[in-house]
């Protein structure tokens, strides 16, 4: 254990007199972090304070069911989230978002009104950009509540004539009916409550991403002592080999948990980011570090050189990163690479973040993240342990 | 560096008594798949005694000192210092090891006297005495001027002087270099032999291997010539040389008669051989030293104008193309 302590302090002297290092560890994620911030404009979720849609809509109906919706968008309920740009045809609105003239469009086609009163099938065509998710959802889910109000009407009037009311009165109950409002709204339902802001995203997110560098490096001291010549020094010394392992994953440990604490600062002095829970942030962040200290340690023993382990390092880390959410955030990801990030530990980990800063879970409620982290530090340390004695005595 | 004298009157503050033999290695083997790099190696080290280990590159005498190291399992033999045995973790026989690799390991990154702190501290040395051993062993290698700079900035020779310092800075008992002077120039290779010169001197025992047959004349009270993983050959220069018959060179720088002095050399008891030469006279004779006297006497009787004279004893370079039919540097 001396020993390990020895190495770990040579280990940490080193790593914070290299520049690149420092730089690495502390200066990198936080400007990345804010930069990709700033790209938010403080904030990137589903708030409509921070979303405004640019929405085109061309009325092929001209009926008053379609000039109703037209006025549905122009509402002063929705008029801070949408800008409506009256267009003359489909061909026209599917152009202007084409061109990011718009960020979503409506066509409301010809035969509308009549299919709705009718009791026929009646859409409305949204029109969306693939890259751009959340503004194009709004649009969707304004035209589905649009839809849902005039079926909910429909049905109410269609009640009301099998009850037995008067035919002669159906303009007066659809008028009545469309008063009524059913009891889902647009603001509540389909959007998140919580307020999404891209620093206490992409805080962590960084954090994360420039950890696997710092492991990384760390790892591959190991190559380095060998190539300098100062690992069969150290091996010849009265040091068992795995105190030379454990002294220099202690000194990765440290620095991983400064620079994610570093990170973790900066962002609440830069954005006034508040985090939540302290022990749940500490448990959560203790647990990433070793997990991307095991998965490292993993890989670097699949390398023969120090060159390889950087190549495979970096491989993993960028992977990685992409696959647990680290650059975008998972909730805007498709669904097969929200289920994909499951099998990250940094995904664990950005949502075991994002639901103590954004809803206010303690570490009770994240035990289901600690479990798939700590899982995870298992299965890679224990096979990273084992053929790490073959790299540390060839 | 300092002057032998200097080191010994260093080194000898801490040193004690030590009971010999300090190495012994018997019937050390080592294999990769089917090569064999080492094949039954045995030797053994005195205290204060300098073993040489000659061989040409690839011969096992890395592999041999890795072995003794504790840095390679042996397939076979054993190895044990003052008495503790190399085996499973070695500690404690691994505290009495200096171990100088081939190449310069230090941290380029870190001081002089950082690099000193770190591989002391490996052996479990602190505190005050941590402190004093630092200093003793930057001005043993003169670079406490510099202690505070990094390695990286140090020329070759005062890179390979710290490269020493830090394997002895825990006072081993026995001191295994493993070509330590490749690639330095002359004057500071001149310093690191006085060096170890001085550390054999002050009771420890050195274990030095090299490719270079005049560093294992200099330093080496013993020789063993290793070739393809064995030793071929042990002893002292001289025993070797008796060993495989070879006979000293006498070149006599004179003039006169010389095809006179020739006909009467041959008859001198001891001389096998005998020629003119530009200038002179060369002999081959057996003890030539002895024969010296007599050889001049003939050269007088002869009345050669003699104006030098050299005896030149077969090296170990000779005496390793005798026994394996290949130069030491193939």
């Amino acid at each position: 254990m001396r020993v390990a302590w020895v190495i770990a302090g040579k280990e940490l002297r080193q790593r914070l007199r290299d520049r690149s290092a420092f730089f690495i560890a502390f200066v990198a994620p936080t400007l990345l972090a804010a930069i990709i911030s700033g790209a938010f404009g403080g904030g990137f979720g589903p708030t409509f304070t921070n979303i405004h849609a640019r929405v085109a809509i061309a009325d092929e109906d001209h009926s008053q069911v379609s000039k109703a919706f037209a006025s549905v968008l122009t509402s002063p309920q929705l008029r801070g989230l949408i800008t409506l740009r009256t267009s003359g045809s489909a061909a026209n609105v599917r152009d202007l978002v084409r061109t990011n003239k718009a960020s979503a469009g409506y066509i409301v086609p010809s035969g509308f009104q009549n299919a709705v009163t009718s009791g026929a099938r009646a859409d409305v065509v949204v029109v969306g950009r693939a890259d751009d998710g959340f503004e194009a959802s709004i649009a969707q889910a304004v035209a589905t509540s649009f839809t849902e109000q005039v079926q909910a009407s429909r049905l109410s009037v269609f009640a009301a004539i099998r009850s037995g009311a008067s035919l002669k009165n159906v303009s007066t109950l659809a008028a009545d009916a469309a008063r009524e409002r059913i009891p889902v709204q647009l603001a509540d339902a389909g959007l998140a409550t919580r307020k999404v802001t891209g620093a206490d995203y992409f805080g962590p997110g960084m954090a994360m991403f420039f950890l696997f560098f710092i492991v990384s490096t760390g790892a591959r001291s190991l190559f380095a002592e060998r190539e300098q010549g100062t690992l069969p020094r150290i091996l010849a010394a009265p040091a068992p080999k795995s105190a030379i392992i454990l002294g220099k994953a202690a000194a990765i440990f440290v620095l991983g948990l400064v620079s994610m604490t570093t990170v973790f600062v900066s962002m609440h002095v830069l954005f006034g980011v508040h985090w939540g829970d302290p022990l749940a942030i500490a448990i959560l962040t203790v647990l990433v570090v070793l997990a991307l200290m095991s998965l490292t340690a993993l890989v670097q023993t699949l390398a023969k050189t120090e060159e390889q382990a950087a190549a495979y390092g970096s491989v993993v880390g960028i992977v990685l990163a992409l696959a647990g959410g680290n650059f975008f955030p998972l909730f805007q990801m498709p669904v097969f690479l929200q289920k994909l990030s499951a099998l990250t530990p940094n995904g664990w980990a950005l949502r075991g973040f994002t639901d103590i800063a954004y809803d206010g879970a303690k570490a009770a409620n994240l035990l289901p993240n600690f479990a798939a982290i700590a899982a995870f530090v298992l299965i890679c340390g224990s096979i990273a342990a084992v053929r790490a004695r073959r790299i540390a005595v060839a | 560096m300092r002057s032998p004298r200097s080191w010994r009157s260093v080194l000898e503050m801490t040193r004690g008594e030590t009971v010999e033999p300090v190495l012994q290695a018997s019937g050390l083997r080592k294999r990769y798949g089917d090569l064999t790099a080492v094949d039954g190696v045995s030797l053994q080290i005195a205290a204060g005694e300098t073993y040489g280990l000659l061989g040409p590159n690839g011969a096992g005498k890395t592999t041999t000192v890795s072995m003794i190291c504790g840095l390679l399992d042996a397939n076979e033999g054993s190895v044990t210092v003052a008495g503790n045995a190399m085996t499973g973790s070695g500690v404690k026989a691994k505290l009495l090891i200096g171990y100088v690799p081939q190449e310069v390991a230090l941290y380029l990154d870190l001081s002089a006297e950082e690099n000193l702190r770190f591989f002391a501290r490996l052996y479990g040395i602190k505190g005050a005495d941590l402190t004093s051993r630092v200093s003793r062993i930057l001005e043993l290698v003169e670079l406490t001027d510099r202690k505070d700079e990094r390695v990286g900035h140090f020329s070759g020779g005062m890179k390979r002087r710290l490269n020493i310092g830090a394997g002895i800075i825990h006072d081993p008992k026995l001191l295994v270099l493993d070509e330590p002077t490749v690639g330095v120039d002359p004057q500071s290779r001149n310093a690191i032999l006085e060096g170890i010169e001085a550390l054999a001197a002050s009771g420890v025992a050195v274990l030095y291997t090299t490719h270079y047959m005049e560093e294992a004349e200099r330093l080496c009270d013993r020789v063993g010539i290793i070739d393809a993983g064995k030793i071929i050959a042990e002893g002292t220069r001289r025993d070797l040389v008796d060993k495989v018959g070879q006979l000293d060179r006498v070149e006599i720088g004179a003039k006169g008669e010389l095809e006179t002095f020739v006909l009467a050399a041959k008859e001198v008891d001891g001389v096998q051989d005998a020629a003119t030469s530009e200038g002179g006279v060369h002999l081959l004779v057996r003890e030539g030293r002895r024969r010296l006297a007599r050889l001049l006497e003939v050269a007088m009787e002869s009345s050669l104008d003699v104006s030098s004279v050299e005896v030149i004893e077969p090296d170990l370079e000779a005496v390793f193309l005798h026994l394996t039919g290949k130069a030491l540097r193939d």
